[in-house]
């Protein structure tokens, strides 16, 4: 079964200038266990087709189904029980809470729908598998970058997505700290069997992956 | 005049002088209030400018909105139960000050209702703004 599938997704968004066209009707297809990198220039729609499977965007037209949820249907609690258990998010900037620790930022997620305790016991986990079962009380500014990205992937681990969806996610780290990163990301998703989509300027990142989709100007480029 | 007819002077003046003040002074209170109230709005306004990127990640994280807004309010709670409590006491201080000891019940009622009152309060005054803020984040584009 697809874990990704979408047919036709168009997406643009208005400015004061007028509408900006970013996907002109994408056709793809991604397998449940794959290891996908999406690739191609600047402004060729990479980022804005992860965040439409990420249900932070609604497409313009066109379907777009998510472990067999149509994403256009979502709404209310339904979008954010979604969000919270269907797909894991990793940014560029890693998007840490810097009030908070590396263990409360892990727990973040699912701060409000699970015991306090049962949480901390999985966060906890969780760190000691990315590597930081010593930093679990650090916070983000006393954390180096590579180990700020290792706590973003234990926070998008924690609700046991089938789906992790990484945007840049070694763009602020060095070259040897994405090779450390996207393997750790590589491995952590075979061990919890999620289906990994990252999108990538970096060659060394793409090559990790079981398939590469290149876009150009809003299309797959085929 | 003998000591009666002093007293009921006295007591007389005391009555039109209070009900001569009770306008006033429930105007002045109001204005207080609004005060206080426009001044947490600020506030709340102002902090949660500085927490978009919070909200913004809450909603992508899948928080509900109705968690998120709670989030919010709570942050403002704890402070506006320790004002609350801290301007009964004033008050209540004041009061046996000029006037004599309330009873206790009076005393217990005022102290547990002063804390209620400065949660309800700051509620009023973040809710519209919350509910604003988070509208943003959780908006669909």
């Amino acid at each position: 079964m697809e874990m990704i599938a979408c047919s036709q997704v168009h997406y643009s968004y208005s400015t004061g200038a007028g509408e900006v066209v970013v996907l002109r009707g994408v056709d793809m297809a991604i397998s449940r266990g794959e290891h996908v990198a999406i690739v191609g220039p600047s402004g060729a729609g990479k980022s804005t087709l992860l965040r439409l499977c990420a249900a932070l965007d609604l497409p313009k037209s066109g379907d777009l189904q998510v472990d067999g949820v149509e994403t256009r249907t979502l709404q209310g609690a339904m979008l954010a029980r979604f969000r919270r258990e269907q797909v894991g998010l990793v940014f560029q900037q890693f998007s840490l809470l810097p009030a908070l620790s590396a263990l409360e930022n892990v727990m973040l997620p699912l701060l409000p729908y699970w015991s306090r305790r049962a949480l901390q016991k999985r966060a906890i986990s969780l760190l000691a598998e990315v590597g930081l079962e010593k930093r679990v009380e650090h916070y983000p500014e006393q954390l180096s970058g590579g180990e700020q990205q290792r706590v973003a992937i234990a926070r998008a681990l924690v609700a046991s997505p089938p789906l992790l969806l990484a945007d840049e996610p070694t763009g602020s780290l060095d070259s040897t700290t994405s090779t450390q990163i996207m393997t750790l990301l590589d491995t952590l998703c075979r061990e919890h069997g999620c289906t990994l989509v990252v999108v990538t300027h970096d060659a060394k990142v793409a090559a990790l992956a079981n398939r590469t989709i290149r876009m150009v100007d809003g299309l797959e480029d085929v | 005049m003998t000591g009666f007819n002093s007293e009921l002077v006295v007591t007389v003046l005391g009555r039109q002088v209070s009900e001569a003040l009770e306008g006033p002074q429930l105007a002045l209170l109001l204005v207080i209030v609004g005060a206080a109230l426009l001044t947490v709005a600020l506030c709340t306004r102002l902090l949660l400018l500085g927490r978009r990127e919070e909200l913004r990640l809450l909603s992508m994280v899948g928080w509900q909105r109705r968690d998120t807004l709670l989030r919010i309010m709570r942050d403002g709670w704890w402070s506006a139960l320790l004002s609350g409590a801290a301007g009964m006491l004033l008050a209540l201080g004041l009061a046996i000050l000029i006037t004599a000891l309330p009873s206790l019940l009076v005393v217990l009622a005022l102290l547990l209702c002063g804390p209620l009152i400065g949660i309800l309060l700051v509620s009023m005054a973040t809710i519209g703004i919350a509910r604003q803020e988070t509208g943003r984040a959780y908006a669909w584009r």
